[in-house]
């Protein structure tokens, strides 16, 4: 099964819940534009042979990065939010590099709009806390990243990112509350699970993904407690994605599997066994 | 407090009630501030913009249903109770703190403390008589690792008997900061259990919430039958516990986000553009208010009012605001239609009284769901014997076959 179809399944899912439970300020209007602009601009860019399968594969993978702006992106302007869709497939499209394109597209597109006018924001704390709700996103979004093979960066991000807070508390002598709210973040859950783990802008092989996913954490931590930035994951994410090029140019060993799916999964797969039993276990869940 | 970009202006108001002589507020500040970022305010300017931004209580009167005449009458009340009563804390002396300033404004004697160590400033505190609540050393040493420092203010009194001023004016600081937060942790330690508190936010571009916790819209524009009138302020008390509860006692309640240029209907006038100045709104600065009154559009000032009712247990962290680009008109308005009382002998009348009977059974069902008051009270209070409870609706399916 195309993990794809999970990862749209689990966007959608959020979406709902967010408009009806959370009470989201989603304008039915921008979801649409989003979703327009961005099948439109992929159908433009990328659609070769108007086959069927084409057509949905196409669709698909538009779709994922649509429902992520729709999810994440608030603006009142009907433009922005077709723009920031445009923004992502054209990333998508022309920001590449040996073969891979450079940036998570939905975190580039918030980061471009956000930066560009002032009506377009996101809005990180309404997810509230933690409680059922995010055991439903850890639920649903771990079964998604094992499909896709990208548990470890997810892991390595989240666990290094809370290893950082706990430990910012404990220098500054705070109770453990203080970081354990800053932990129970549904926008962090769902960074962590959606979009860090897009297999295409993170690095090919298991070592240097866990890296990435540290790095990514500690200027997660670095931009939120320092420079006071709100949502900071999506920004520390861009900034490091040229890193992704580096790293998988230098560590060549399984880049001659790149475009290959069924090939990384096995090659990876294979480096945890002889490195992770925790890994290995969760393989073998899978 | 006024926010843009990196300038944040502050005005501090309390509802003190002791004796002047015991006050003192001690708010962690993110930087040195000098003497010049720090104002007495008038009170008043407060109280318009709580009167302006206050939930309001609109009513109208059905026409006769004979005649075609009608008239609207509105009203607005504020339905504040207590603001926050910063319990303080006090001081005066030396153990590896710095007093980096003392100025005397209006009738507060000010210092800017910062200290090494966080056991040094309590010590210090308290050997100038100022009472800490416990857990406060905890706290300020989490402040002062922060690169906080201590804005201590404490009554003058005789500048307070010269200027002839019987309550405590609000304290205003101006300073430029990235960090954009109310530090509401020293406020937590008071056992004097939940304190509620009211942020009213200007800024230039749009709506303010916190993003480290949920900011959630009162219920508005609903119905409420007209005897909750002369209870408005007690109705939205008992409402703002039930959403809290709802929201398991954690978030933000939004209550007003409306662009300052007018309002429709105005609880109180909009502030002019020197009474917001005069609040902080900087970049109002080159306009005078008879410049404004030829152009009365756009004062490019947006004010969101925020409510929170907070302890340690479900507010752990401080709040941290972000700015939003939103400027959609939000207000908490609350309608009591009132029912034609005259005389109406026409085949109108009929349907009309039925109409009112189900209006009004659904205004009380609805206000005891919102505010958890007592079917019983309400029917009584509504002078009806009892209150229908909704009708499950597969009951009014077949209701007209049969």
């Amino acid at each position: 099964m195309d993990p794809r179809n999970y990862q749209i399944v689990a966007l959608s899912t959020f979406v709902v819940f967010g408009v009806t439970v959370l009470g989201f300020d989603i304008h039915l209007s921008n979801a649409v534009a989003i979703i327009g602009a961005a099948l439109l601009t992929q159908y433009g860019l990328f659609s070769t042979i108007p086959s069927f399968t084409s057509l949905v594969n196409e669709a698909k993978s538009a779709l994922i990065s649509a429902l992520s702006l729709v999810l994440l992106l608030r603006t009142d302007m009907l433009f922005i939010a077709a723009l920031a869709a445009i923004v992502a497939i054209v990333s998508k499209r022309y920001l590449r590099f040996n073969g891979h394109h450079l940036f998570n597209p939905s975190a580039f597109a918030l980061v471009v709009v956000t930066g560009l006018s002032s009506h377009a924001y996101l809005s990180p704390g309404q997810w509230g806390a933690l409680g059922l709700f995010a055991f439903g996103v850890m639920g649903i979004g771990l079964l998604v990243v094992t499909r896709a093979q990208r548990l470890d960066v997810s892991l390595a991000f989240l666990l290094s990112f809370a290893a950082l807070v706990l430990f910012r508390g404990w220098y500054l002598g705070d109770p453990i509350e203080i970081a354990w709210h800053q932990l129970q973040s549904g926008a962090l859950l769902l960074f962590a699970f959606f979009m860090i783990t897009d297999p295409k802008t993170t690095p090919v092989s298991a070592r240097p993904r866990i890296v990435f996913g540290v790095l990514v954490s500690a200027l997660t931590f670095v931009l939120q407690f320092y420079f006071y930035v709100s949502a900071a994951a999506i920004y520390a994410l861009v900034t490091l994605a040229p890193l992704v090029a580096i790293f998988n140019l230098y560590f060549r060993e399984n880049t001659h599997a790149k475009n290959d799916v069924v090939y990384h999964r096995v090659a990876h797969v294979s480096e945890f066994q002889q490195r992770n039993g925790f890994l290995r276990f969760l393989r073998r869940q899978s | 407090m006024v926010r843009d970009k990196d300038r944040t202006v502050i005005t501090m108001s309390n509802d003190f009630k002791g004796d002047v002589r015991d006050f003192a507020m001690v708010v962690p500040v993110p930087t040195f501030i000098e003497r010049e970022q720090i104002n007495v305010a008038n009170q008043a300017l407060v109280d318009h913009l709580d009167a302006y931004t206050a939930p309001r209580l609109v009513e109208y009167f059905d026409e006769d249903p004979c005649s075609r005449v009608r008239y609207e009458r509105m009203m607005a009340e504020s339905a504040v109770e207590d603001s926050v009563v910063q319990k303080a804390v006090t001081a005066d002396e030396e153990l590896g703190v710095t007093i980096e300033a003392k100025y005397t404004v209006g009738e507060y004697d000010i210092l800017i403390l910062s200290a090494e160590e966080s056991g040094g400033l309590i010590d210090w505190l308290k050997i100038n008589d100022y009472q800490l609540p416990e857990g406060a050393e905890q706290v300020v040493g989490s402040y002062l690792k922060q690169g906080m420092r201590f804005f201590v203010a404490k009554v003058n009194l005789e500048s307070q008997l010269a200027g002839g001023f019987s309550d405590l004016r609000p304290l205003q600081i101006a300073f430029e900061s990235p960090k954009f937060m109310l530090p509401i942790r020293l406020g937590t330690l008071n056992a004097d259990g939940q304190q509620e508190l009211f942020v009213y936010a200007l800024t230039r571009t749009g709506r303010v919430e916190t993003s480290n916790y949920r900011t959630v819209k009162m219920p508005s524009d609903v119905e409420i039958p007209g005897f909750v009138k002369n209870r408005f302020g007690e109705f939205y008390k008992d409402m703002f516990t039930v959403q809290t509860e709802k929201e398991n006692g954690k978030a933000v309640f939004l209550e007003y986000a409306w662009d300052m240029a007018w309002c429709d209907p105005c609880a109180a006038d909009p502030l002019t553009a020197t009474q917001l100045r005069q609040l902080g709104a900087f970049w109002l600065d080159s306009e005078t208010d008879a410049q404004q009154r030829n152009r009365p559009a756009a004062q490019n000032v947006f004010v969101t009012r925020l409510h929170v009712r907070y302890d340690q247990q479900h507010f752990p962290d401080d709040l941290k605001f972000i700015e939003t680009g939103d400027r959609t008109n939000y207000q908490g308005r609350y309608i009591m239609r009132h029912a034609w009382k005259g005389e109406s002998n026409c085949s109108a009348a009929k349907d009309y009284l039925n109409m009112v009977q189900e209006r009004e059974t659904r205004a009380g069902n609805l206000l005891a769901s919102l505010t958890g008051w007592d079917r019983n009270d309400i029917a009584a209070s509504m002078g009806v014997s009892a209150l229908p409870a909704p009708q499950k609706w597969w009951k009014r399916i077949w209701q007209d076959v049969k």
